[in-house]
């Protein structure tokens, strides 16, 4: 049998009972990358050779016994703007191509002493500083369920990777929702975790203040357990705060406990589709025994502006200076929505600031009324490549996102759906602040319900490869 | 629409000032920064005094 579509949890599972290897595993991930992203572009770079002594190493250790952790020999996916120790970190850019960072990023760290396999580094949203992952510099990212439509972004790869077996897991980062929007679009699970609870140092920034690093895989439980390996204090990241670490697989019987459904005016204008996807995981929790509260979302609706505020100038103050040296090494998008973040006052700066806590209390309030939120991830299924994408608030494919990077609570994509072109739909679960384990058993309970994450895009489920079968 | 060219010449000639070299991005972005700024003015006119910020990591780490 292929390990390509097998979860973490059971690769784990057939390493401890010598049924698989990590060795195998990792070749056959690699052999099936060579053979796929030539079209997809999911990877910039690929790190075989540290993979294969990655590998080899875990499967010596799981023959000792002595595993460090469930995801010891599990091979992952590294968003490209996340350091890896001697592997060139591109960001997605001409702009840094060629930069080759000396240390790894704290995430990559935790995720080397798990025992996990890097197999390499995912390819993104220029800088992540879009949605689309159509990337000019290392070629456009395609969405496996349909090779026309964009798998989302920024952390578009790691979508795509998922969705076509090329990973069991990855690591994203999500400013405003680019964990989340591919995780949607290409129908997989992502974690945007409270802010503040996974350590950013070494990775580049889009916007400090909103910048999140989390986990993506093809179901809860494998997002619970990456999490559970990176969501560690980091004394070198100043914003990294000293939160519980553990318990992110969270209790499942969701029998008296009370969701809130965010509605209109903010959450209205779904695609018919999406909308009742969305009602349907409604009643799925219901009839799991859950309270439903419909919760008016007119406290929100100015969110987006507040974060699109504050992403542009802080974006631009990351890139004043190589905007200046080298403006023609970005693309011409890119450009733009860097040069539109110097249009913006300090004043109004601090405006969007002071409503962002406005957002964030006004999430809190819900927070007391419920334990969690749900909404659709997006208003509708994934665009064609090259479609124009609106910053405005009524029309940004991403616009039901933001409010939880402006706030740092805890956000779930899992998928809810299919429309009817075969695209993936997503469910949005929102939880409190540190709750992240919460959260995750509210997806799990749902997921454990449904088939949804069961489904693989046409064509990539019959590309097999050898058996691996020990 | 009617102040359009101005408003392209104006972030033309702030972005020059800032030593940016981005007159090519002047004419497309106009449109999107009149309407940012619009909708910041919106906000800015709904928040009393008294809303004062509460910084996000402080309070999440109290919770």
């Amino acid at each position: 049998m292929s390990a390509a579509f097998l979860p973490a949890a059971e690769l784990a599972d057939r390493y401890a009972r010598r049924s698989l290897s990590p060795v195998e595993v990792t070749r056959e991930l690699l052999e099936r990358i060579d053979r796929l992203d030539p079209q997809l572009r999911a990877w910039i770079t690929l790190t075989p050779e540290r993979a294969m002594d990655q590998a080899r190493a875990a499967e010596a250790a799981i023959g000792r016994g002595e595993a460090p952790s469930p995801l010891c020999g599990v091979p992952v996916g590294i968003k490209d703007l996340i350091d890896v120790a001697g592997v060139r970190c591109t960001s997605g850019s001409r702009v840094r191509a060629d930069h080759v960072p000396k240390r790894d990023a704290f995430v990559v760290e935790r995720l080397a002493r798990a025992g996990a396999v890097c197999l390499g580094k995912q390819n993104l949203h220029e800088f992540a500083y879009g949605v689309t992952s159509t990337n000019e510099a290392f070629g456009v990212c395609r969405n496996p369920w349909s090779m026309d439509r964009v798998p989302g972004g920024s952390s578009g790869g790691a979508g795509v990777a998922l969705a076509a077996g090329m990973t069991p897991l990855a690591i994203g980062t999500d400013t405003g929702g680019s964990i989340r929007i591919p995780a949607a679009a290409c129908g997989v699970v992502g974690l945007k975790p409270t802010f503040g609870l996974v350590s950013r140092r070494g990775v580049f920034p889009l916007a400090w203040s909103l910048d999140h690093v989390g986990p993506m895989a093809r179901t809860v439980a494998d997002a619970a357990a990456l999490l559970a390996a990176i969501a560690v204090h980091d004394p070198e990241d100043p914003w990294c705060a000293e939160a519980p670490t553990e318990g992110f697989a969270g209790a499942t019987d969701l029998r008296g406990r009370r969701f809130g459904l965010l509605g209109a005016p903010l959450f209205a204008d779904a695609e018919p589709v999406v909308a009742s996807a969305v009602e349907e995981a409604a009643g799925t929790l219901e009839s799991l025994g859950a309270l439903r509260v419909d919760l008016d979302t007119a406290s929100l609706q100015h969110a987006y502006t507040a974060f699109h505020a504050m992403l542009a100038t802080e974006a631009s103050a990351i890139h004043e200076r190589t905007l200046r040296e080298r403006p023609r090494e970005y693309s011409a998008l890119t450009r733009q929505a860097l040069a539109r973040g110097f249009m913006v006052s300090a004043v109004d700066y601090v405006h969007a600031r002071r409503e962002q806590a406005r957002v964030q209390r006004s999430l809190e309030r819900m927070l007391e009324e419920a334990e969690v939120l749900i909404a659709p991830s997006l208003p509708r299924t994934a665009p064609p490549i090259g479609e124009p994408m609106s910053r405005e608030p009524a029309e940004a494919w991403n616009r039901w996102m933001p409010p939880f990077n402006l706030s740092g609570h805890p956000a779930l994509s899992l998928p809810c759906g299919f429309d009817r072109e075969g695209l993936p739909i997503g469910l949005q679960i929102v939880g409190r602040a540190f709750e992240d384990g919460r959260v995750l058993g509210w997806g799990a309970a749902y997921e454990r319900e449904t088939d949804w994450n069961q489904r693989r895009p046409a064509g990539f489920e019959r590309e097999q490869t050898r058996a691996v079968d020990l | 629409m009617s102040d359009l060219p101005e408003t392209a010449e104006h972030v033309r000639r702030t972005l020059r000032e800032r030593g940016l070299d981005l007159d090519d991005v002047a004419e497309p972005i106009a449109p999107g920064v009149d309407s940012l700024r619009a909708r910041i003015r919106a906000v800015a006119d709904r928040l009393g005094v008294d809303d004062a910020p509460r910084p996000p990591r402080a309070r999440a780490r109290r919770s």
